[in-house]
């Protein structure tokens, strides 16, 4: 959820939702299509570069939000390198009692560029997320014309996730003060306290926020100003040059 | 001033349950423009339940209810949103979208107006209720004061004429508490006709012209503050005490037998009037 606060204090924040969302699938997809190691390592310079620079993220947050995906991402690359077989066939061979941890350099290039691919589509994805807010997200769903109910349903599970977040703070704190989380058994009998009451609670609040809609004249359709950002030439013209160097990337060299 | 008196709002006999408890029973109040109303009762005595059949989220089981003189047919109470608009007790249960502006842009969206409409009401209300910087907020980072004053703005760009508050003071710390008491003294000076619960009596006595007490779901007094607020058995039947002006004033023309037709509804005015008399 914290990401949910960078996404709305990024300096990429005003810039239109649409565009930034087509800039990260873009991305993704050409970097699966093209696999190049090379284009994956400019998709991730670039990428990284917008979230670092145009969107203000400190770098040690970025680092922090990418430790755990790139953990995962190295771990299966290791697996893709490494061979286990039973005579010493690889390029780098290491004996283990019964059998040889063999590894190959067709082994090594291959899971690099797995690594960098999933490297590049995951910057991709963090220059979204952490500069689009879930709304205007939301919002650029209804653009492409996703069912309404499934749209206005998502925007206010998104505005309710943050008010029982809230309300499940305070009862822990209030359950905190009163050592309900002294031992472990405890522990669990408080939070399935907490649990039981936030259902109740939600239940009984889902009534008033009724009310609340109603009382502003809600007839059964979500509708909200909506703010227009035009995609400015410079960010156009960026978007363009950053395909093309892709394209040329990936097609004129060897 | 001339003071013709307006109907804005009536409810004859107006009754409602909740499912088969009976919450109002047979109420019967009007409302005229420009008013500044305090609605006062203990918790459960039928408050908010009252408000939202004046809004139309609620029908009454039985009565009716007259917009301008008009009586309404039953069908169209639910239209009452156009002409009432309704400040929830909290802000958490009304905001809905996921930035200020967006959020402020719901009600008039629902009026059917012209985009460019909808745009300068929400330009106004921000302006009103000083907003402008937090204008792309999301609502989970404001702070309980700022979400109050966004909630006051989805009803202001409405531009309904009466404003009705439930309990605007609630949970709010003293100088957020303080803000809204300003900003409802300038809808009120902006010609607003205001319908505003509390608990808090020196509000009520600083703030209101006429005070209504509800006790059990039922109306119990109607009238002008100085007058509620002297009847003993009122006060008591509502739980409610003397505002802490009204008491001193009465000590002090009790025993110094002060006798003038003025009497302060504010510490303000209390102090004031001490200064020049008593040297
Ligand atoms: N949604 C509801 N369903 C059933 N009973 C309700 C509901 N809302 C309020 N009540 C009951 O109606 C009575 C009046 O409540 P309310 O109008 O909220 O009073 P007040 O605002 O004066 O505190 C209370 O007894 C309350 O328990
Ligand atoms: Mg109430």
């Amino acid at each position: 959820m914290k990401i949910d606060y960078y996404a709305y204090h990024s300096g990429m924040t005003k810039w239109n939702a649409g565009f930034k969302v087509l800039l990260a699938v873009g991305t993704l997809l050409m970097v699966i299509i093209f696999n190049r190691v090379r284009i994956s390592l400019f998709a991730i310079l670039v990428m990284s570069g917008l979230t670092l620079i145009a969107g203000r993220l400190p770098i040690r947050t970025y680092a922090h939000y990418l430790t755990i995906p790139f953990a995962f991402m190295l771990l299966s690359s290791v697996m893709i390198a490494v061979d286990f077989a039973g005579t010493p066939k690889g390029d780098f061979n290491f004996s283990l009692c019964f059998f040889y941890v063999c590894v190959t350099r067709q082994g090594i290039a291959t899971a690099a560029q797995v690594l960098l691919k999933a490297f590049a589509g995951m910057s991709a994805l963090y220059m979204m997320a952490f500069s689009t807010p879930m709304g205007e997200f939301i919002c650029v769903l209804q653009n492409l014309h996703l069912p309404g109910l499934l749209v206005e349903l998502m925007h206010l599970i998104y505005r309710y996730i943050f008010i029982l977040l809230e309300t499940a703070e305070r009862m822990q704190t209030a359950a905190k003060v009163r050592l309900g989380y002294g031992s472990l058994r405890q522990g669990f009998r408080t939070f399935a306290g907490i649990a039981g009451n936030l259902f109740i609670l939600s239940m009984q609040k889902a009534e008033r926020y009724y009310d609340a809609l109603a009382a502003r004249g809600y007839d059964g359709k979500l509708e909200f100003l909506r703010e227009q950002r035009p995609v400015s030439a410079g960010q156009l013209a960026g978007a363009a040059a950053y395909i093309a160097a892709i394209i040329i990337l990936g097609r004129f060299t060897r | 001033m001339s003071r013709i008196r307006e109907e804005l709002l009536k409810t004859r006999d107006l009754s409602f349950a909740y499912e088969d408890k009976t919450v109002l029973q047979s109420i019967n109040v009007t409302i005229y423009r420009g008013e500044r109303i305090a609605v006062m009762g203990p918790n459960g005595a039928g408050k908010s339940t009252f408000f939202l059949n004046l809004n139309g989220v609620l029908t009454p089981g039985q009565g009716e209810i007259f917009l301008e003189g008009r009586k309404l047919e039953k069908k169209a109470f639910h239209e009452l949103y156009k002409k009432v608009g309704f400040v929830f007790q909290d802000a958490d249960s009304q905001i809905i979208a996921s930035n200020v502006r967006a959020e402020i842009s719901f009600g008039p969206m629902n009026l059917g107006l012209t985009k460019a409409e909808v745009q300068r009401r929400v330009e106004a209300a921000l302006d009103y209720m000083d907003l402008q910087e937090l204008k792309d907020r999301a609502p989970q980072y404001l702070s309980g004061g700022e979400k109050k004053r966004v909630s006051i703005a989805d009803i202001l760009a409405m531009e309904s004429e009466l404003l009705i508050f439930d309990e605007p003071m609630a949970a709010l710390d003293p100088v957020n508490a303080n803000l809204v008491e300003q900003i409802i003294d300038r809808l009120h000076t902006d010609g607003k006709t205001l319908l505003i619960a509390t608990h808090d009596v020196d509000f009520a006595y600083r703030f209101a012209d006429r005070l209504l007490v509800f006790s059990e779901g039922a109306l119990l007094a109607d009238g002008p503050p100085e007058e509620i607020f002297q009847k003993q058995e009122v006060l008591e039947k509502a739980h409610l005490k003397k505002p802490a002006v009204m008491q001193v004033w009465e000590a002090l023309t009790d025993k110094e037998s002060l006798q003038t037709d003025f009497a302060p509804r504010t510490i303000d005015q209390l102090t004031a009037y001490l200064s020049q008399t008593v040297k």
